[in-house]
């Protein structure tokens, strides 16, 4: 069977290899994003409780969300789990936002940062990842569609 | 379909670094801020008016600009009630730029002793809130509050008239001479007049005297208060109703029972 006339669709064991290097790479690029940004913004998160437990859970999840994704990339649960994490980043961003100042404590100054701003950029520039993910999603079904009335 | 959706993933991609490189420097930015506060003073002005000086310097050690820096200082009482309040504002720091002010906060001692007896006979701690706002980077709006101590001096502490000893002035009169004490622990000196009125057990007023002070700062009085009494209205047991008179404050009756 010739390249062009095989299923793009299909779920096979070499596209299954594929996948978990994908995700395995993906996974350590935004590991190392996080650990080296950490890596800057650990003095101040010292001073700040809440903040080291809000983004570990963060980055958490959006990993497991990733690698979950990269997993199945190539079936239509790749593009579930994509545009999950992209509505999960908006809600969390959004959840954020109700509480987007966050407070702490230095000798005796009590200091409190307004966030708010900031998550707000987040949450719009997080609105162009949704939108990929469901033109992925609909190029996908096209394909898909494509080839099975080819046949 | 593919290309615009690859051209939105790396659009993305690259501004979310960018957001992440600029959250992080300016969380370095916020880390390099430096606040420090001075020891408050305490001065005499004129006009009756307290100052409460508080050196405050600011250095900008970070990236990014500072701006729209104000400080608002409120003085409070024991109780946690406001007692005077100030502000000052400074548009933009630098970054590398060190910034040395002094806010001043007036007290009027009139206002402040007339309102709190407490203050004028006892020794107390005032404290001044600090509150500092400033916006970073013109993204991040901070707010930060301190809290400082400040010793509060009574200008008459443990006021004090002993009981009199008589001793005859004519055929008809004798002099009551009433030791007079209290210790000033304020931070000002200041002159006035002790007006006393001798009442008698009945209740009589039987006799009355001006006394002029004069205190320095931090320093104890110890004076007499002659007073002119009519032999026949002497009585064991009564009462001393005194009142203070300065160019800041009155302030009486203070009724000290003697006997």
């Amino acid at each position: 069977m010739d390249d062009k006339d095989r299923d793009p669709t299909k779920f096979t064991r070499r596209r299954l290899a594929l996948n978990i290097i994908k995700a395995a790479a993906k996974g350590i690029i935004v590991y190392v994003i996080y650990y080296v940004a950490w890596s800057f913004i650990s003095p101040i998160a010292q001073m700040i409780p809440s903040l080291q437990q809000t983004i570990q859970l963060f980055v958490m999840i959006y990993l497991a969300l990733l690698i979950v994704g990269e997993l199945t990339s190539g079936t239509i649960y790749h593009y579930f789990f994509n545009t999950g994490r992209a509505l999960f980043v908006i809600g969390y961003l959004i959840m954020s936002l109700k509480t987007g100042v966050l407070g702490g404590t230095l000798e005796n100054l009590t200091f409190s940062v307004d966030l708010r701003l900031l998550l707000t950029f987040a949450v719009l520039l997080s609105m162009p990842n949704l939108a990929k993910s469901v033109l992925q999603t609909i190029s996908y079904l096209n394909q898909k569609a494509e080839y099975t009335a080819a046949l | 379909m593919n290309i615009p959706i690859k051209i939105i993933g790396i659009a993305t991609a690259f501004l979310w670094l960018f957001l992440i490189a600029f959250s992080v420097s300016a969380a370095l930015s916020l880390r390099d801020l430096g606040f420090s506060f001075g020891n408050p003073q305490i001065t005499l002005a004129g006009d009756n008016q307290l100052q409460l000086s508080l050196p405050l310097s600011i250095t900008n050690r970070g990236k990014y600009e500072m701006q729209y820096f104000n400080v608002t200082s409120i003085v409070r009482n024991e109780t946690g009630g406001t007692i005077a309040q100030s502000s000052s504002f400074i548009n933009t720091i630098n970054p590398g730029q060190t910034v040395n002010t002094t806010q001043t906060t007036v007290l009027n001692m009139t206002d402040l002793l007339q309102n709190d007896r407490n203050l004028l006979f006892n020794d107390s701690q005032l404290t001044l809130d600090e509150h500092v706002g400033l916006t970073l980077a013109e993204l991040f709006p901070l707010k930060a509050t301190a809290n400082v101590s400040i010793p509060w001096g009574a200008p008459f502490y443990n006021l004090t008239l002993e009981n009199p000893e008589y001793r005859p002035y004519n055929a008809t009169h004798f002099i009551a001479t009433v030791p007079i004490s209290f210790e000033n622990h304020a931070e000002f000196g200041f002159s006035g007049t002790i007006q006393t009125e001798m009442f008698n057990g009945g209740g009589t007023i039987i006799a009355q005297s001006n006394t002029n002070i004069s205190v320095s700062q931090r320093s104890p009085y110890e004076g007499f208060v002659d007073l002119y009494l009519p032999i026949s209205s002497i009585s064991s047991l009564g009462h001393f109703e005194v009142h203070i008179l300065t160019s800041f404050m009155n302030y009486g009756p203070i009724v000290i029972p003697y006997g």
